[in-house]
């Protein structure tokens, strides 16, 4: 049985199957259309109430919020491909740390860019021009404090990749590309070293390439 | 060696750490850092934790950042010793993650907002957004609706235990039910309160509340 993936279209989705690409974890996906709302259809609703996106079914298994996710695959399937956690309990709360600061620090404002500039218009919704201003300085911030760090590690948590870089692909895709917003990670040295590095992984050209 | 934990012991997400330090039996010591101050945003903390934010711990030589971090963290390190927080299989702990994840993106900025708004402007002699407030408490209606679907099916959001996803709610919904008067949102819901009155009262809450005040 192969796990499937809900809304493979879409970011958050992508942060789990690059994940599976590196574990070599097989699945499939289906497909999930928020511009037609179908993330609030009663049949979605019944395997993410939140409304949300993704969500995968293993066998039996229901799980959701993509990076509970791809932590759920990283320790399952820790003995093959990519070792994604670090290799002691310290490199593994290292991991969490990075995980956590894209959580609550890189994502708020880089997911409020992306609503504006690549959703907006297409919901019906004109572009809060404030909103990006602030939140691209806000993010700007953030890649300030990443540019110190990687200046000393060549990844956030160490010397090794892991979960808390990878968390950070779909939506710095999103940055790079439709949002025309390359300058945020090429004015930055080690910022800009540590994305070719991540965004050129076989896994996640992958990605692009699939979806 | 005793972890240091930067913060205060009234501050919402270090509290998230102690709690966890209590319910696993890791003797700690709290490193004042004064909020209102601004001490966290001076560039001595900022050596510590560089996003300006509390709390930070300091084990020996090892330092970590981020609350949902260092509970994982410590859960981990400790998991034979007190209550075990992370649940008993992958699958256990997938859940745990998941709430956790939960708690952090559906439910605490609504939380924080509304403790900003109805608690911290007013101390500060600033005028609450009544649109806005009454716009936060709709959202965290909605929320807390799903979480008691979940609690009529299990009495604790990640299976039968008490684990880190139920314990990561403690201190914002302390601050709701209390200072900022919401405490209607988990009366007023069946599961969620019997769910609320069983974490509240676990001795680790209970000895953090008499440091607290």
């Amino acid at each position: 049985m192969v796990v499937k993936v809900y809304g493979p279209a879409y970011a958050s989705p992508k942060r789990v199957i690059v994940c599976l690409i590196e574990k070599q974890i097989e699945f499939e996906t289906a497909p999930v259309d928020l511009i037609k709302g179908e993330h609030r259809n009663p049949e979605y609703l019944k395997l993410q109430p939140f409304g949300a996106l993704p969500v995968i079914q293993d066998g039996d298994f229901t799980l959701y919020e993509s990076r509970a996710i791809i932590r759920y695959y990283a320790e399952k399937y820790r003995s093959q491909g990519t070792e994604l956690l670090g290799k002691t309990i310290e490199e593994r709360g290292l991991v969490e740390q990075w995980l956590e600061v894209e959580a609550h620090n890189y994502h708020p404002p880089i997911y409020e860019m992306t609503v504006q500039l690549l959703f907006a218009s297409k919901l019906g919704l004109s572009v809060d021009e404030k909103l990006v201003k602030k939140s691209e300085e806000k993010l700007g911030k953030v890649l300030d404090v990443y540019e110190e760090r990687l200046s000393k590690s060549n990844y956030l948590a160490g010397d090794f990749f892991s979960l808390a870089d990878l968390s950070h692909l779909p939506f710095t895709q999103y940055l790079v590309g439709p949002m025309e917003k390359e300058y945020m990670i090429r004015d930055r040295k080690h910022v800009s070293a540590w994305w070719d590095d991540i965004s050129n992984r076989p896994s996640w050209k992958k990605v692009l390439e699939l979806y | 060696m005793v972890v240091k934990v930067y913060g205060s012991v009234k501050a919402a997400c270090p509290q998230r750490v102690l709690a966890c330090l209590l319910e696993k039996g890791v003797e700690f010591e709290i490193v004042q850092v004064d909020l209102d101050e601004g001490e966290h945003k001076r560039p001595e903390f900022l050596l510590r934790q560089p996003f300006g934010q509390v709390p930070v711990i300091e084990d020996g030589d090892f330092k970590l950042f981020e609350s949902r971090a260092i509970i994982r963290y410590y859960a981990a390190k400790y998991v034979n010793q007190g209550p075990n927080l992370l649940g008993n299989t992958l699958e256990e702990k997938a859940l745990v993650d998941q709430w956790l994840e939960v708690e952090a993106h559906n439910l605490n900025d609504l939380a924080f907002n509304l403790v900003l708004q109805l608690v911290i402007l007013p101390r500060m002699g600033q005028r609450s957004d009544t649109a806005l407030v009454h716009n936060l408490e709709q959202k965290l209606e909605a929320v807390l609706n799903i979480y008691e679907q979940r609690l009529s099916k299990s009495n604790y959001l990640a299976g039968d235990s008490f684990t880190l996803a139920d314990l990561s709610h403690l201190p914002a919904l302390r601050y709701l039910m209390n200072e900022a008067g919401m405490a209607h949102l988990v009366t007023q819901r069946k599961h969620v309160n019997a769910w609320w009155d069983k974490i509240s009262s676990r001795p680790a809450w209970k000895k953090l509340a008499s440091l607290a005040h």
